[in-house]
């Protein structure tokens, strides 16, 4: 993957909003995360 | 996000690896057959793995009466001791499922579909894994849910020959049924499975 040189402060802006919406995203999902185990009776 | 990371080991991470799989009808070694499963507030997940070096399909068909010609794991869902009705999903390799409502005994409902499954297969390099899950919500609607707890049988179909005209199988199952017969259809072939937390 190609990595773009960020030149200016909007496009640094715009950045950092993606990250944002990413590490959000990630965070919404892991909150709901919360797994249930299974006991098994014969 | 479960049901796209079913299929990573990490996801499985903690969960009980049932693998106490027996031959009730045969008294040979019984292939290794391995579930989990795993819940969380909307969905539950099970995930069978399965050693098996002869793996037989029924190819060329997207019919869901091909499971019965395949190798397969099968989960037997009740909703009471007398099956009453009860539910079955039987999946084979290729992920194809055969889904269907019946009554005791043997009253079986294949145009039944089950609303809210997902299930996925693959081929690993000793046998194969089929993972997938319901909703929570429809084993509610079909009142397969009680106190936390879902009375169900796990078993698997290992094919061990086939004819064009025939395919045998021999049987396998987490509980011994209390059958001198082959046949799984029958309320002693349930456990219980307690989703704790839940």
């Amino acid at each position: 993957m190609m990595l773009k040189i960020i030149s200016s402060k909007k496009e640094y802006q715009q950045y950092l909003n993606w990250v944002f919406l990413l590490i959000f995203y990630c965070l919404k999902d892991l909150f709901q995360m919360r797994w249930g185990f299974t006991v098994y009776i014969k | 996000m479960g049901r796209t990371m079913m299929n990573f080991d990490p996801f499985w991470t903690g969960a009980e690896a049932l693998s106490s799989f027996v031959y009730p009808w045969d008294a040979e070694t019984v292939p290794t057959t391995i579930f989990r499963s795993l819940h969380d507030k909307r969905h539950f997940y099970f995930r069978f793995d399965v050693i098996d070096c002869d793996i037989v399909v029924e190819r060329g068909t997207a019919d869901k009466m091909a499971v019965l010609n395949s190798d397969r794991v099968e989960i037997f869902f009740r909703s009471n001791e007398k099956m009453q009705p009860y539910y079955g999903l039987e999946m084979d390799p290729l992920g194809r499922v055969l889904d269907y409502k019946a009554e005791f005994y043997r009253k079986f409902d294949y145009k039944w579909r089950w609303k809210g499954i997902t299930v996925r297969s693959a081929f690993t390099l000793n046998g194969y894994r089929v993972w997938g899950c319901i909703t929570l919500n429809s084993l509610r609607s079909l009142n397969l849910i009680s106190d936390n707890r879902l009375q169900a049988g796990l078993f698997r179909g290992k094919c061990i020959s086939h004819t064009p005209a025939e395919v045998s199988f021999k049987w396998i199952s987490w509980i011994r049924p209390h059958s001198e017969q082959p046949d799984f259809h029958i309320p002693s072939a349930f456990g219980e499975l307690i989703l704790e937390g839940l």
